[in-house]
């Protein structure tokens, strides 16, 4: 397992194990619940991982800390719903296209954020989504503006149906992602990441691979983008607001950022405590950004890191934990 | 004729108002190097506090005084949330925006999304050439301009702002030289809320208060910022004016104005930090990174 950049000591069987177990006990989730609201809460969170997964290969890797990847997501949402609703596509036809969109969005933004670093980079990011919800908002009577457009198909014809073809996203996208990440790619991204002018030195085309890099993280914040569109049926201004790209960052915050899985077990925590925080409605908003507070305040390494020193301790017995405490195991 | 005197006299008086509170974002960002996203919380509470004072002392001019205060002490406790987090750019991102999200839902639940006007400490108004003009928005753009250049003395004179101004130049150095860098980021936050909450206590009574607004505020101030161009003070009341002018402009030339009105200046923001990162009167490029 991979912590932060660094290895750790965990054998092959160990690993494999656990990623067995996951997502087999995530596959059989619509066999035990048939509630269809706790089925689309579950589909959602795996459109929230790929989302968080795209902010953290650029975030977490790269140190490119976008501010506006709800962009992304939501050219994706809006592209996808005028095919579908305008002009009748099906969902299958319109994917391409939606994908296409968020391409091209990313190259438009990459040209004048990739030069720019730290608050400069955030800033021009930022300043994005808000231009593009103004150019909705300029025709309402096309983009719907605070309503938007609303009456998507569902991707299938049942919601379990559904549940399998995003779960197949979310793993397919992970793995391949990982193996990049594991392989040179992801060598090289950390090198660009700790010393860009170090890693220009060895002959790395850094300007090159940070572009396709972004091409790449946007392109997978529109795959996320289209699916939600199609599970909750809308797309509407709300998918490009400030607090969807901030929700990208308290996901990979929380999880640990640099890290693929610490992306999907902080969208399990967000979704989670959307939905615990419904109890108390009045006050939802305000509970959220109090934890958004709390969580870069007092988390200064993520969760993979405790869940895995926890795997560690478990699985290596007495001798190892004290190792683990103090840290030399990382 | 009477459309250009119009947009000449609301240039002068948002302008000026505008121009002390981005004065005030980019000290928080050169000095204490925090893009603090809560910015527009201190204009916006001061508002709510004359309101508050205002029902409570039924006097314009306690009100005034009292929410001054109290939103400069807003301000200091303010830095409570940033200073944890002072060396991760994006942390602070994060922090300080989580605190503006938070205290607007606070006011929203206190005060409901109902829009409050507030009264004017100078009623009334008189014509200029068949043109109206309110005495409380001269009184604002006097007070603003006045403290502005009260200001730019007390950058260059004062052994506070020059170790304000010897924190933003080089920390290290400045920290070698006995400066305290805590104490002088705290001063500057609370400065910035200060001149935030002058600002917002004289000029809402022309504007509608709601818990949004915080958001539109912040977004404005580094826009100038950016426009103007880092440790140019002059450049900060040139670019002030720059967006006032076409943000009016904008709002009298297209039906959807008031809607699209941001996303013009946006638009002009990242067209110059293109072409001029460092601004339009920046002379050198100070915090900003840009990598060859």
């Amino acid at each position: 397992m991979n912590i932060g950049g660094r290895r750790l000591h965990v054998s092959l069987l160990t690993k494999n194990k656990r990623w067995v177990l996951i997502l087999g006990g995530l596959a059989c989730v619509p066999l035990i619940i048939d509630n269809p609201y706790y089925l689309k809460t579950f589909t959602i969170f795996f459109v929230y991982s790929i989302f968080a997964m795209s902010w953290d290969l650029i975030g977490g890797y790269l140190g490119i800390v976008s501010f506006g990847h709800a962009l992304f997501f939501g050219v994706a949402a809006y592209t996808t719903a005028i095919l579908n609703v305008k002009l009748n596509w099906p969902p299958l036809l319109g994917f391409p296209f939606s994908i296409a969109c968020s391409v091209l969005i990313s190259l438009v933004v990459a040209r004048p954020t990739i030069r720019l670093k730290g608050h400069y980079l955030a800033l021009v990011t930022f300043a994005f989504p808000i231009i593009t919800t103004n150019i909705l908002y300029a025709f309402p009577n096309f983009f719907g503006a605070d309503l938007g457009i609303p009456g998507l198909s569902p991707l299938s014809s049942s919601r379990t149906r559904d549940f399998y073809i995003v779960y197949s996203f979310v793993w397919v996208i992970f793995f391949l992602l990982r193996r990049m990440i594991h392989s040179d790619t992801g060598l090289i991204l950390r090198a660009i990441q700790s010393n860009e002018v170090a890693a220009m030195n060895c002959g790395i085309d850094t300007a090159s691979i940070k572009l396709k890099m972004f091409v790449l993280s946007g392109m997978l914040a529109g795959a996320a983008g289209f699916l939600y569109a199609h599970v909750i049926k809308i797309a509407s201004p709300a998918n490009l607001e400030l607090h969807m790209s901030v929700e990208a960052l308290v996901m990979c915050i929380i999880g640990g950022a640099g890290t693929l899985s610490g992306a999907i077990l902080g969208a399990v925590v967000v979704t989670i405590v959307n939905e615990l925080l419904r109890v108390i409605e009045q006050y939802r908003v305000l509970g959220y950004y109090v934890l958004v507070l709390i969580i870069v305040l007092f988390s200064p390494k993520g969760l993979t890191w405790y869940v895995d020193s926890a795997f560690t301790l478990l699985g290596k017995g007495k001798r190892r934990r004290s190792a683990v405490i103090r840290g030399e195991e990382r | 004729m009477d459309v250009i005197l119009n947009l000449l006299i609301y240039t002068f008086t948002t302008g000026s108002i505008y121009c002390i509170i981005a004065l005030g974002f980019s000290l928080v960002f050169g000095v204490a190097e925090i893009l603090n996203l809560m910015h527009g919380v201190y204009y916006m509470i001061s508002g709510y506090f004359v309101y508050t004072y205002y029902i409570a002392f039924n006097n314009m001019a306690i009100a005034v005084a009292l929410a001054i205060l109290s939103t400069t002490v807003f301000g200091a406790l303010s830095y409570v949330v940033v200073h944890p987090v002072l060396e991760s750019p994006f942390k602070t991102l994060l922090s300080t925006f989580a605190v503006g999200g938070a205290v607007s839902e606070i006011l929203f639940l206190v005060y409901g999304v109902t829009t409050y006007g507030l009264p004017n400490l100078l009623p009334g108004g008189f014509m200029i050439l068949n043109t109206p003009v309110i005495k409380q928005a001269i009184l604002a753009a006097g007070v603003a301009l006045f403290i502005f250049v009260c200001f730019t003395v007390f950058l260059s004179r004062s052994d506070t702002g020059r170790a304000m101004r010897a924190v933003a130049q080089n920390e290290e150095i400045a920290k070698l030289s006995g400066i305290d860098i805590n104490t002088v980021k705290f001063t500057t936050i609370m400065i910035a809320a200060f001149l935030s909450s002058v600002a917002g206590t004289l000029y809402l009574p022309l504007q509608s208060l709601n818990p949004g607004v915080w958001m539109k505020i912040t977004v404005l101030s580094f826009v100038i910022v950016v426009l103007g161009g880092m440790g140019s003070l002059g450049g900060l009341l040139m670019s002030s004016y720059i967006i006032a002018f076409t943000e009016y402009a904008t709002t009298l030339s297209f039906a959807e104005g008031s809607y699209i009105k941001t996303g013009v200046y946006l638009l002009i923001m990242v067209v110059i930090l293109m072409f001029r990162p460092q601004g339009l009167f920046g002379k050198y490029l100070g915090p900003l990174e840009v990598q060859v």
